[in-house]
């Protein structure tokens, strides 16, 4: 008699049949509608508080790749999977100071149409998508969007080319980078670059905006610092 | 994340000490987790993992398990560290989380024999000094039991404190469960090779289905006509039927024939890994996988469908000092190697340039306009003010720097002399320049 046989004549159960424990709670809100967790600093520019069907986000801005790397700080770090689709010349190793779990973020490499085959293929599952606007169609881009809208997929269009409908957009106004300084005259300059706070405003697709300072790395907020040199 | 639990069983009435006599009881246990690790014959440790369901529950499924398939009685503990759990199996009890020390305390202190780390001799000497429970040796200053009773004794004090938790070694899968094809024809194509795959991938599933398993990693065994072997282990989805495993194969064969530097193949091996129960697999007991991921993976697989494995990637912090070498990709879904976390002295400290320059040679000028080179001393030869790149100049409001940095001066093919300098630009960008035999370029753009 196997085992299975004689496990069923005595009425066994095994470890598969048992009941799964209640998900612990942790510290990431979900809401009712499909969202996907952001940072705190990030939530405050988000219509929601987390990231929703379309956000935009302007490429060409000095700090957008920190802003990304913040934006998908928070849905890494909740164990989401997040797909980088066509976005080459980065350094991905930056993106784990922003706070971004590494073992989530999916970098995509694809070009021309297998990149749209990729992409639509994504948007049919992954929480999170970003996608260069620079390589759709505004037909294409519109067909994406729809598509991650019914799957619950959040997009993000790493925004080179303007896009349509986005639920949000977001705009870095300011970088400012933090711990280089003037070094007039000298042979060896001292300090070294050690954070960036970033002035992001977010226009709302029903009209609202919101203006906020990100410090993406961490880092000293000016006003925090004392300077040894004063006191004398 | 809440920490594994550990199950103890122990057959109290087991007498023999024999392994081979003890196999009809793992095979009972079995069918509940395929994770064991033997102990001894009479007492096996189960890593029981986070939100695996009710501990309770669990632990009745085993002891009604091994009374009916053995018929022998079973006593069971749960807590956190395997010493605990190995003592609360004594009585049949389940320690709340967190709780091993506080249930390690009141304990008397021959059970401390039990970890294996301190004799007779040692427990009788600490009786003497009026040492008679696990919770009084625990609150012993540790560097005193070290030097009084030696390192092992030390040891056996964490343990007791419920503060050094050791890894169960699990049983291995066993070499029956791995499958081969020998190529009568070597195979020198892919479509060969894969053509093989598909039959092999399919006697692998009919292999696990048939013992009730399910694998979430397959290891790919290439060997060559030569005699060489590549193999390389993949995660695969427990639900996975053959066509997907045969694709997964196929690919690998793929990279391995169409780089080149392969042979022709006289045969493929598949071995499975990280065995499931094939009911777990289904509900995801063991790996807690809700619906949100099962469906992102199942998007990002089909992605990897369209475009070839290379090209989705997960990107893993190595060590290096230069930024090319901080990081390492490698093909999603693939086992992720085991983690190089040495610090590196040397290495550019956070934030990274989050964008690569393009590498092309700018003009780095002082206030007289002359080319700012580096002295031998590591300084520069006057305050840099302004860069040209592309013949764009641009002012430099501040800057840092330079940092030398000399790599394998030890091998001639690959010894790198450069020096690093930040700085901040008046159009609000900032960049990281390296100077190597007197030329400059963009390295890396900070946005």
């Amino acid at each position: 008699m196997t085992a299975a046989a004689l496990a069923a004549q005595l009425g066994l159960r095994t470890a598969g049949e048992l009941a799964p424990a209640e998900r612990a709670s942790g510290g990431v809100v979900t809401s009712s509608r499909s969202m996907v967790p952001v940072t705190s600093d990030i939530a405050r520019l988000l219509p929601y508080g987390g990231l929703a069907a379309a956000t935009a986000l302007a490429a060409a801005r000095v700090g957008a790749t920190s802003l990304l790397w913040r934006l998908l700080a928070g849905p890494t770090s909740a164990g989401a999977w997040c797909a980088v689709v066509g976005l080459s010349g980065m350094y991905p190793s930056a993106a784990a100071a922003a706070g971004v779990d590494l073992a989530r973020l999916v970098l995509v490499e694809a070009d021309g149409p297998r990149l749209l085959d990729a992409a639509a293929a994504l948007a049919g599952g992954v929480p999170v998508l970003v996608a260069p606007s620079a390589a759709f169609t505004p037909i294409q881009e519109r067909r994406l969007t729809a598509r991650a809208r019914r799957s619950g997929t959040a997009i993000v269009w790493w925004q080179t080319r303007p896009v349509a409908g986005a639920d949000a957009r977001l705009e870095v106004t300011g970088a400012h980078w933090q711990g280089l300084r003037a070094n007039t005259g000298r042979r060896w300059g001292a300090g070294r670059l050690n954070a960036c706070g970033l002035e992001v405003a977010a226009r709302w697709r029903g009209g609202a905006s919101r203006q906020a300072t990100i410090w993406p790395y961490g880092g000293d907020r000016p006003g925090n610092v004392i300077d040894l040199r004063r006191r004398r | 994340m809440t920490p594994a639990r550990t199950v103890v069983a122990w057959l109290p009435d087991w007498e023999s000490e024999d392994q081979a006599a003890f196999e009809p009881v793992l095979e009972a246990l079995d069918r509940i987790t395929p994770y064991i690790e033997v102990l001894e014959p009479g007492r096996v440790a189960i890593p029981l993992r986070p939100l695996a369901g009710d501990e309770a529950v669990f632990c009745e499924a085993l002891i009604d398990t091994v009374q009916g398939l053995v018929d022998q009685d079973c006593l069971t503990g749960v807590a956190d560290g395997l010493f605990a759990a190995l003592m609360a199996a004594g009585t049949g009890r389940i320690v709340p989380p967190g709780g091993d020390a506080a249930f390690l305390a009141p304990l008397d202190i021959a059970n401390l024999t039990a970890t294996g780390l301190v004799d007779e001799e040692t427990v009788e000497t600490l009786r003497h000094l009026g040492i008679g429970t696990l919770g009084a040796f625990c609150a012993l200053p540790g560097a005193a039991v070290a030097e009084r009773f030696g390192a092992a004794a030390r040891q056996a004090q964490q343990l007791a404190a419920g503060d050094l938790a050791r890894p169960l070694a699990l049983r291995r899968a066993e070499a029956e469960l791995t499958v081969r094809v020998d190529a009568a024809e070597p195979y020198a194509t892919v479509e060969q090779a894969a053509f093989a795959a598909r039959p092999l991938a399919e006697r692998l599933l009919a292999t696990l289905t048939g013992r009730g398993l399910a694998c979430t990693r397959v290891t790919v065994t290439a060997h060559t006509v030569r005699g060489l072997a590549r193999e390389r282990t993949w995660q695969v989805d427990p639900t996975a039927d053959a066509v997907d495993l045969a694709r997964r194969v196929r690919w690998q064969l793929d990279g391995w024939l169409t780089a080149g530097g392969t042979d022709a193949l006289a045969a493929i091996e598949l071995a499975p890994g990280g065995l499931l129960n094939i009911m777990d697999a289904g509900r995801g007991l063991w790996e807690t996988k809700d619906a949100a991921t099962a469906r992102a993976e199942a998007a990002l697989r089909h992605a990897q469908g369209l475009l070839g494995p290379d090209n989705l990637r997960i990107v893993l912090q190595a060590g290096g000092r230069d930024l090319a070498e901080q990081y390492d990709q490698i093909p999603w879904g693939e086992t992720v190697p085991p983690h190089r976390t040495r610090p590196w002295p040397g290495a550019l400290p956070d934030p990274l340039p989050t964008r690569a320059g393009t590498g092309e040679h700018v003009a780095v000028l002082d206030a007289a306009g002359s080319a700012v080179a580096v002295a031998a001393r590591g300084d520069l030869s006057a305050a840099p003010v302004l860069v040209a790149v592309d013949g764009e100049r641009t002012p430099i409001l501040a800057w840092a720097g330079p940092w030398p940095v000399t790599e394998r001066w030890w091998d001639p093919e690959r010894a790198r002399r450069y020096a690093r300098l930040q700085v901040l630009l008046a159009d609000g960008r900032a960049a990281l320049l390296y100077v190597e035999s007197g030329r400059w370029s963009v390295v890396g753009w900070y946005d």
